[in-house]
């Protein structure tokens, strides 16, 4: 491994470091502070880690075999194929949610069960990232299909 | 598509996982092209049929249908 990554996971354990020392000044944002002490140290001391594992002699050939598979997996088509396939259903869904979603919000929105306002700002939020979703996907085709 | 890449590369004493690294695919889809679940590209084709030496044809075969 490089010592880029030692670097990086090194600046991560800081930050990481840096948000928990600030979770302890009593503002709106501790939870989110703790959160990103998580989010930021864990995989710091994880990439620590690694870069001391396979760095050693013991490990290096297995590291370096590590690589030549990953950039097989990469390259490989039929993981490609998948990775797209599998991607384009994943959009499908996330349409169908957006949509499902759209729906239970204004019906729990008329119903009471939610506050009518929030609702409507749902509905609204959705409504915007539905289209996004529908006019990236239409967009990147048509890329695509003048590219190749 | 029915093939012979798995009586080729048995009888090269290959197991999947060689025959998959010597031509830089997973092995896992060496496993499919056997198995007549994936068809490889025409690309991919042409380097089995270069490693093993032979045409094409000889080692994938297409099942025309009665139909054409």
């Amino acid at each position: 491994m490089k010592k880029r990554d030692l670097w990086t996971g090194i600046i991560m354990i800081a930050l990481g470091l840096a948000c928990l020392a600030a979770s302890f000044l009593n503002t709106p944002l501790d939870s989110l502070l703790c959160g990103m002490f998580g989010a930021l140290t864990a995989p710091g001391i994880v990439l620590v880690y690694k870069y001391a594992k396979y760095n050693s002699p013991k490990h290096a050939a297995q590291y370096r075999e590590r690589l030549e598979q990953e950039q097989i997996d990469l390259r490989d088509e039929r993981k490609e194929m998948l990775r797209n396939k599998s991607g384009r259903l994943a959009y499908l869904l996330g349409l169908l949610a957006g949509a499902a979603s759209m729906t239970v919000f204004s019906v729990l929105g008329k119903l009471g069960a939610i506050n009518e306002d929030t609702s409507r700002l749902l509905i609204l939020f959705l409504t915007g990232y539905l289209l996004f979703q529908l006019l990236a996907g239409w967009v990147l085709y048509r890329l695509l299909e003048k590219k190749y | 598509m029915k093939n012979r890449v798995e009586e080729l590369r048995k009888s090269q004493g290959l197991r999947q996982e060689e025959f998959a690294r010597a031509i830089r695919v997973s092995r896992q889809t060496i496993s499919s092209i056997e198995n007549g679940r994936y068809s490889p590209s025409l690309e991919l084709a042409f380097t089995i049929s270069e490693f093993f030496g032979l045409p094409i044809e000889e080692i994938f075969i297409r099942e025309r249908s009665d139909t054409l």
